[in-house]
């Protein structure tokens, strides 16, 4: 069964490519086409994952040697571990369930199939990278999804915003993809004599080759090449395509594309990649010096600094953007914590709230013709019930309420967090940005859906079709319930991701009861949920003066956070009079001064005294000629070459 | 496997087994001088020749299938050898001539070719030479094979007959082409004397070894066989156009009509190769003398090779625009390539051996797919009336907006041939690979080499130098090439534009000759694909089993010889 796994990814990218070449004049086969294909895709992988389930700590592992040339070799192949399967599993799901909801999304648009083929390319790519078996195809599909993230985020490519924020994506994580892959170099070359046959860049075979390299410390260089220089190489890549602080600032631009991308891409499935390879490099993580304080200060810094910027958007999808970002911290920072099960647990519960949430708001975007400011809208909860009932669901997942999925995976980040040691930096952090979260996600959904209309009274908000609503039905299911596979209660058994994710791992195995709720790390952090929820109906349900409070009393923090701590600002400042001054000096020295005057001119004479040698003396289009020059180089080529010969003819022996 | 079995004990048994490719060339020769009876159904023979030669090119990958890399079955008293090496070129000249015949309903539609049956018949008898020339195993089949391809290509170049050019090249190729024999044939009759009238290469050996023994070869033998080398390797020089010997090429590819250029660029560039190895690792691998001095002759015409045809083919985008030629151009980037095939050759070992097999056989396959693309562009430019000509690069202006899939289809072709898509761009990088290997040994003289038999200080600093002019002529290269794709995507010329949209459209209709010469450049192209994602077997199965067996028949070619003897 897991031996033909590769049609996975290989189904989808065939009917992506089929909707490109053949079918994109017709909407509906183009449509079932990539429908199809996930579905099958998805079904594949719910088989694998329950016979993975069944044993878990089963590990298949086919690769082949793809390019050898001398010692260097690249492979290609599958790695199907828990981590993937569950990677796979989850992705095909969300998937599919975006594309039955672009199916109505999408459906006046006249690209419609070219979004299809997009869409079941970019499936196709995400499921390469995370069952890939090493470093290298990592990158390959990395670049892969970077680029379909790219072309989706620019789909409407004739709107200028769109265009830009596409291009600004793809810019941001070309600096993280720059520095994955000199990292991915650096550590290739410091280690490259101690990977087995069969397995260059290996995740397998990372822990034993690292074990190698403690050992013997002379393949560690000082300096310039050390184990922490490669590591935050390397960390630039998830930094840039997981959105953190610095490299951030795209995901909230490309909430210009269309909502089904930003639920698919921007929340659910890429952005989650950097987190998931993180947890892969885990172990390379645990002996860089250094390496995990990093990652958590990173994450938890990116997790509080968004939560606050997205306290002031209003925009409703650069609102949820923000708050993707800070959930990403999380992962992250729960990774620096050293509890990488915990980060993809999020990950999951993450996936599905989020992509509810999003794909709500596209709802309600649908619903009232593409208006998307927060102060324009409002009073639709009984206009759209469905989407309000489900909107209202992931907004309290995601504020952590028990007993809705992310409640579940963020109480084991809080808890990690706290074992860190009580009250230090990342803890307090984390919690603060939990009363955050439920403060901005409560506004979201009280400028939304609470209080009266105020949007053009000629526009009638609707419910959406059906197809658009369906999936917000079935991904509300999982929004409930996905979180009880990882709670840590012993009615249900204990921590079954866990113990999935880690089969060999003991401590997972234990179970407790109740009593597991009751540590101070989660009292504090449902506490703190509850404030948050509390504190956003008193603000923005009962417009309480607090509501301008903020606004007038401290204009110069409020301005700060409307205009995200002028990050964008400040790259634009350092771009043009730091580094475009300095690049156009060289632009102007090396390609106007250089290569567009110097050399021409310089090649026009040589080029012409060329042309008048060559037509007098070889190429002139006359045979005799050539047969001149040829017997001219032979007997050149005869005294050079023979007389050495005959010189040395007596030393010779056959 | 049962049928695998029997097949191999057909080839073993049977004296005809081992020629039927050749004889399948011959019967579609026939065949085609048959349809030029009737100029009715002249442009047909192509279509009663097609089975002939798809039956022709899988039997020949049956043979390679059963014939294991240290095996040979000889001819006629051992002049004619079937191994693994002379398999796989086969296998190369009967693609090419199948997908030349394949688009001969097209290419020969063309009003300036007057003779159709007759271009195919020299067509074919060409091809048939080329596939006896990489069987050679003796001096005479060698040099008559050769003639063979030189007569058919010197009646094919000047086919067009009322097109001067095509007059001209055909006489400026028959007195070079003249000249180079005679300068082979010197050559040869040097070795012959020396062999004392011995022409099989594998006696070869035996017979140099005792040369000592004779009292009247005690003179000057060396300086002798060393000039028999440089006459040899200036004629097959000329006919693979590596320089200082190439200077007829580019008049040649222009004046000859397109499907001729076609088959000059690849069929009799992948005989003569095949025959160069041969002869090189036979009769002259022998003595380090020799293998010495074909290295440093070798590795100095491909470094002039890479920089001529790189350099001088950028001239043609200083001429005007009209009078730039693609086909010209193509002279010179075919004279590229042969040069970066040469440096793997000339490190005189199996490993590099094979690279360069692997190299050919990837470029053959892109320059193939170019060269159709080529001949469709020439047919939807007359088909649709635009009134450029078609060799001009102005007939690739707007092509990827005026006719999308061809325009893509030599877009890649193209960025293979700069080595920027996988097929070429790995072959390439193995490439680099072999002459680095060697040439490292000049900088770091402490460096053991592994991969190289020969360990001579100059060849490593040749090496070392051949490393860096391949980089810095594939850069020149790219340029040429990426200006052919810049014109493919540049906006086209508006009356053309006008002229295509406003033209009414003929229904269409079936046509046989449309429908295979697609299918030949999507299955040329699916081909070449299989170089990258296949690489492996490609390079470490078929590629190293030729070189092996290259190597091993001129070990033991002799004792098979004697066997035979023998036996009789």
């Amino acid at each position: 069964m897991k031996e033909f796994s590769w049609l996975i990814p290989f189904l989808p990218f065939l009917a992506g490519l089929s909707i490109i070449f053949i079918t994109h004049k017709n909407r509906f086969v183009s449509a079932s086409l990539s429908m199809g294909a996930t579905i099958i895709s998805a079904i594949y992988a719910f088989i694998l994952l329950f016979t993975q389930i069944a044993k878990p700590e089963e590990v298949f592992e086919n690769s082949f040697n793809w390019i050898q040339i001398g010692q260097f070799h690249l492979d290609l192949g599958v790695l199907l571990d828990p981590l993937a399967i569950t990677m796979l599993a989850l992705i095909c799901t969300v998937s599919l369930l975006v594309q039955i909801y672009s199916h109505g999304y999408m459906n006046d648009d006249k690209n419609y199939a070219r979004f299809f083929s997009f869409l079941a390319l970019f499936t196709a790519s995400m499921l390469a990278l995370v069952i890939s078996p090493n470093l290298f195809q990592v990158y390959i599909f990395w670049e892969l999804v970077g680029l379909f993230s790219y072309l989706l985020i620019g789909f409407w490519h004739d709107k200028e915003t769109a265009a830009n924020a596409s291009f600004k994506a793809f810019i941001i994580n070309r600096v993280g993809d720059c520095g994955l892959l000199a990292g991915i170099l650096l550590l290739a070359f410091i280690t490259q004599s101690l990977w087995p046959e069969e397995g260059f860049l290996a995740f397998s075979a990372l822990p034993k080759v690292l074990n190698q390299l403690q050992e013997n410390s002379h393949f560690l260089l000082e300096g310039f090449l050390s184990l922490t220089v490669i590591g935050v190489l390397i960390l630039m890549g998830p930094m840039a395509k997981s959105a953190q602080f610095p490299l951030h600032t795209w995901l909230p631009d490309a909430m210009e594309g269309p909502t089904p991308i930003s639920a698919l891409i921007h929340a659910a499935t890429m952005v989650a990649a950097g987190v998931y390879l993180l947890a892969r490099l885990f172990p390379f993580y645990t002996i860089v010096p250094h390496g995990l304080e990093i990652i958590a200060l990173i994450g938890a810094f990116t997790a509080i600094f968004s939560a606050l910027i997205a306290l002031t958007q209003n925009d409703i999808k650069k609102a949820l953007a923000y708050s993707t970002c800070s959930q990403l911290g999380y992962m992250v920072m729960c990774i620096g914590l050293g509890s990488w099960v915990g980060a993809i647990f999020h990950l999951v519960t993450h996936a599905f709230f989020k992509a509810l949430l999003f794909l709500g708001a596209g709802s309600v975007i649908h619903g009232c013709h593409h208006e998307q400011d927060m102060n324009k809208l409002g009073g639709l909860a009984s206009k759209m019930p469905i989407t309000h009932a489900t909107f209202l669901l992931a907004t309290l997942a995601i504020s952590g309420i028990p007993p809705l999925a992310g409640f579940w995976s963020k109480e084991q980040i809080i808890k990690v967090a706290w074992e860190a040691g009580s009250f230090n930096l990342t803890f307090i952090l984390a919690i603060i940005t939990t009363l955050l979260t439920a403060i901005y996600m409560f506004r979201i959904y009280f400028k939304t859906f609470g209080g009266q209309y105020k949007g053009d009274l000629h526009i009638l908000p609707h419910e959406s079709p059906k197809s658009m609503t369906i999936p917000l039905i079935i991904l509300a299911i999982p929004t409930c319930l996905i979180g009880l596979i990882g709670t840590p209660l012993g009615i249900l058994g204990g921590n079954h991701f866990a113990k999935f994710l880690q089969p060999l791992n003991t401590e997972n195995l234990h179970a407790g009861g109740f009593e597991v709720l009751a540590e101070p790390a989660a009292i504090l952090a449902l506490l703190l949920s509850i404030i948050g929820i509390l504190v956003s109906i008193s603000i923005y349900k009962n417009s309480l003066p607090a509501n301008r409070f903020f606004k007038e009393s401290m204009p110069g923090v409020h301005k700060l956070l409307v205009n995200k701590f002028y990050i964008d600002e400040i790259y634009i400042f350092i771009w043009s009079k730091c580094l475009s001054p300095f690049i156009g000096a060289v632009y102007l020295f090396f390609d106007k001064i250089l290569l567009q005057d110097f050399l021409p001119s310089f090649t026009k004479y040589k080029m012409q005294f060329g042309a008048w040698l060559l037509s007098r003396t070889a190429q002139t289009g006359q045979a005799q000629i050539y047969m001149n020059v040829f017997l001219f180089s032979l007997i050149v080529i005869i005294f050079l070459f023979i007389v050495p010969v005959f010189v040395f003819e007596s030393d010779l022996k056959f | 496997m049962i049928v695998l079995k029997s097949f191999e004990l057909f080839l073993n048994k049977s004296v005809i087994a081992p020629l039927i490719p050749e004889l399948f060339l011959l019967l579609g020769a026939l065949i085609a001088l048959l349809c030029s009876i009737s100029p009715k159904h002249a442009l047909r023979a192509w279509i009663y020749n097609t089975p002939v030669l798809i039956l022709a090119f899988v039997y020949n990958i049956l043979v390679y299938s059963v014939l294991s890399s240290n095996e040979q079955v000889y001819l006629f008293k051992g002049t004619f050898v079937l191994d693994s090496f002379s398999v796989l070129l086969k296998g190369l000249i009967l693609l090419t001539i199948l997908s030349f015949n394949l688009s001969a309903g097209i290419s020969l539609k063309n009003r300036e070719i007057i003779a159709k049956g007759e271009f195919q018949f020299l067509a074919l008898t060409m091809s048939l030479g080329a596939a006896f020339l990489v069987s050679a195993n003796d001096l005479i089949l060698t040099f008559v094979s050769l003639e063979l391809i030189s007569l058919s290509a010197i009646a094919l170049i000047s086919i067009a007959k009322k097109n001067s050019l095509s007059s001209e090249a055909g006489i400026k190729y028959l007195l070079n082409g003249a000249f180079a024999s005679a300068i082979l044939l010197f050559g040869f009759s040097i070795i012959f004397g020396l062999a004392q009238g011995n022409t099989l290469f594998s006696t070869y050996p035996d017979i140099i070894k005792n040369f000592n023994n004779i009292e009247l070869l005690k003179t000057f033998p060396f300086t002798l066989f060393a000039l028999a080398l440089f006459l040899l390797t200036a004629a097959f020089g000329f006919k693979l156009s590596l320089a200082p010997f190439q200077l007829w090429t580019p008049d040649v590819y222009e004046g000859a009509p397109l499907p001729t250029t076609t088959l000059m660029a690849t069929i009799s560039k992948i005989a003569v190769f095949g025959i160069m190895c041969r002869i090189f690792f036979t009769i002259f691998s022998f003595h380090i003398v020799f293998t010495g001095i074909f290295a440093c002759l070798l590795a100095l015409m491909a470094i002039l090779s890479m920089l001529y045809g790189n350099l001088i083919g950028l001239r043609q985008f200083s001429l005007s625009p009209a009078k730039r030629s693609l086909k010209r151009l193509m002279a010179y980037s075919s004279m590229a390539q042969m040069g970066y095939i040469m440096t793997a050759i000339c490190l005189v070992s199996d490993i590099h051996l094979e690279r360069a097999l692997f190299y050919l056989s990837a470029y053959i396959v892109v320059n193939l797919a170019f060269f159709v693309a080529l001949i469709k562009l020439e047919h939807w430019h007359k088909e649709n009336n635009l009134g450029i000509n078609p060799d001009s690069f102005e007939a690739l202006k707007g092509l990827f907006k005026l006719n999308p899939k061809l325009g893509l289809l030599m877009t890649f072709c193209l960025a293979n041939l700069a080595a920027i898509l996988p097929s070429l761009l790995i072959a390439k990088i193995i490439l680099l690979q072999s002459s680095l290997s060697v040439g490292l040994k000049y900088l770091i003289p402490s460096l053991t080499l592994t991969e190289s038999q020969i360990q001579l200080p100059v060849l490593s600093f040749l090496s070392f130098i051949m490393t860096i002019i391949i980089l810095i002529t594939s850069i020149i290269g790219a340029f040429y090439y990426f200006g052919l794709i810049k014109n493919i995507f540049s906006d086209n010329l508006p009356e053309a534009e006008n002229k295509l949209f406003n033209a009414t459209k003929p229904a269409l209709r079936f046509d046989l000759s449309r429908l295979m010469l697609n299918g030949t450049m999507i299955s040329l192209l699916i081909l070449s694909l299989s170089f990258t994602f296949n690489f492996q077997f490609w390079l470490q199965t078929v590629s190293r089993e030729s070189a092996i067996a290259l190597l091993s028949s001129a070990a033991n070619g002799l004792k098979e010889v004697m066997l035979e003897k023998e036996v009789k």
